[in-house]
């Protein structure tokens, strides 16, 4: 039976290892799924605002979806003069003469600290529990996609009877139960910036717009032209000069509306900036018309109620972490190479 | 026993899938852990082609299922080599035809294209080849117990476990296994006569 045994265990032993290409693959397949997972798991309502920050935990998903971006065909207004353009490019003016914030240099890291509020569900049995949640999130994340990330969600609570009787009915009768909160350290790759190579941006609002759609992906529509823009402004390390044209930019996206002045539910006040679909706001963004920093921004349902906001309440460089545990290791990196460990020999006992 | 995101005594497999209960995106720690290795469990088995998408699909049902990952062991491994075995089984007639195939087609699903890679493999080739064919006639329980004590280095107990069979069954699919190998792969006569005199 060794002689037998022994013989099997060298069959086919030269086969290699993956390749990174095959590598990135699969990883890529698994990170849609963890992205795409059916709510059977907590998840937000409002799958945009997850989805978004998940792909800040996976650099490597990211630039495998920007290649479905092709080559677009913007019909953006030609320099509007119009009081939202005249707003944004006093905006712009502003940001360009900003250094609060920048790229980290080495060992630094840009820190982003937020709170909003968010809608999670639960399902099971065909049924969907939802519960409205506090979110705290802070993130530290360097040019290499090192980092950290601290997020707690609290003070769960049902927002409706009908809620309140399909989680009982789930068997979720506390909605605290909901609460959660996580900590964790990510080695390089593990968290990602907008793009680590601003340099490569024109600061031409109109090619800034189709080069931020290619980059980001999405529908080539003006609200996901919008959420682009807005991508590369949340937890971004995105120089002033960028930040200047981006502002630029948002004036050409059809459908873009000047609020004014607004406040968002912390009572941060700034310029307030909406999409708008069949007369409605969808999502806002509102900037701090002193220091040109994104302030906060919040989601719509079609009736115009406020359903999702987060207010970004600070952003700097720093030049440390938080020692939490080491929880995840990188993702492949953008360049497609991946890191895999290596397999262990095919010799046993 | 199923697995509790909030004991303290999991393993480092276990603590990333009970964190990725709530937090999905810790389950590429398994992946980046046990990806090399199941892909290779799998490639040896039905080639690099096959290997590209079931090692692939291993992961990605690991994750849906992951609420059902028992830490009992220690590590994911055999969990995954037991996930993509089924995978591999569910579709056992394609595999055994697959197997033979690899083999006619002279190793090159399976080898790297290199050409140094194949001369060096050829003399190897044939041992490989009477072996697919010896594998191809076991019972698919037999071969899965034994690939995965062969090819995955499990244990006995670690098959138990992915295979949801009692450690006795494995004993005896691997016992039996070796049996009929060994029958397979004994020299006709009339060859090993000679062949003994060249050696």
């Amino acid at each position: 039976m060794l002689d037998e045994l022994e013989r099997v265990r060298t069959y086919r032993d030269d086969v290699p290892e993956p390749d990174a290409a095959t590598t990135f693959g699969a990883r890529a397949e698994l990170l849609e799924a963890i992205r795409e997972e059916p709510p059977t798991n907590r998840t937000s309502k409002l799958r945009r605002v997850q989805r978004r920050r998940r792909l800040a935990l996976a650099g490597g998903i990211t630039a495998a979806g920007l290649a479905v971006a092709g080559v677009l065909g913007f019909h953006t207004a030609a320099a509007p003069q119009s009081a939202l353009a005249r707003q944004m490019n006093q905006l712009a003016q502003v940001a360009a003469g900003q250094s609060w914030t920048g790229i980290p240099g080495p060992a630094q890291y840009l820190y982003t600290e937020s709170e909003g509020l968010t809608e999670s569900d639960t399902m099971g049995n065909g049924q969907e529990c939802a519960v409205q949640q506090v979110e705290h999130r802070q993130i530290w994340i360097a040019t290499d996609g090192s980092g950290a990330l601290s997020d707690a969600l609290s003070q769960s609570r049902f927002t409706s009877a009908a809620d309140t009787a399909t989680c009982a009915a789930m068997g979720i009768t506390n909605p605290k139960s909901q609460n959660s909160s996580y900590a964790g350290r990510f080695v390089a790759g593990g968290l990602s910036l907008p793009t680590n190579d601003w340099k490569s941006l024109s600061t031409d609002p109109a090619t800034l717009l189709k080069q931020v759609h290619q980059r980001d992906g999405g529908p080539n529509l003006p609200s996901e032209w919008f959420e682009n823009v807005s991508d590369f402004m949340r937890e971004s390390d995105v120089p002033a000069a960028i930040r200047a044209a981006l502002y630029q930019a948002t004036a050409l996206i059809p459908g873009i509306k000047l609020l004014g002045r607004q406040s968002d539910p912390t009572g941060q006040t700034g310029l307030g900036v909406a999409f708008y679909a069949d007369g409605q706001p969808t999502h806002e963004l509102i900037f701090d018309q002193q220091s040109g920093r994104l302030l906060a921004e919040e989601y719509f349902d079609k009736s115009g109620k406020l359903t999702d906001w987060t207010a970004y309440t600070e952003q700097k460089i720093v030049d440390s972490v938080p020692n939490y545990p080491m929880e995840l290791s990188g993702p492949p990196s953008s360049s497609g190479t991946a890191t895999v460990r290596q397999a262990p020999s095919t010799t046993t006992t | 026993m199923r697995l509790v995101p909030t004991a303290s005594r999991l393993s480092e497999d276990g603590a990333a899938i009970a964190r990725s209960l709530q937090h999905p995106e810790a389950f590429a720690n398994v992946f980046d852990r046990h990806f090399a290795f199941v892909y290779r469990y799998v490639a040896r088995r039905a080639g690099r082609d096959r290997a590209d998408d079931v090692a692939s699909q291993t992961f990605t049902v690991a994750f849906a299922h992951r609420g059902r990952y028992r830490d009992d062991l220690g590590t994911a491994r055999p969990w995954l080599l037991g996930i993509a075995t089924n995978l591999l089984r569910a579709e056992h007639r394609n595999d055994q035809r697959l197997m033979l195939t690899v083999d006619r087609l002279g190793h090159e699903a399976v080898v790297s294209s290199s050409r140094s890679a194949l001369a060096v493999a050829s003399t190897d080739r044939d041992d490989d080849s009477r072996l697919s064919n010896a594998l191809a006639q076991l019972d698919p329980g037999q071969r899965d117990a034994l690939l995965l004590h062969a090819l995955g280095e499990l244990s006995y107990a670690e098959i138990a476990a992915a295979m949801e069979i009692p450690i006795g069954t494995v004993r005896s699919r691997i016992s039996r296994a070796c049996a009929v190998l060994r029958t397979e792969l004994e020299p006709p006569a009339s060859v090993a006569g000679p062949r003994r005199n060249h050696a």
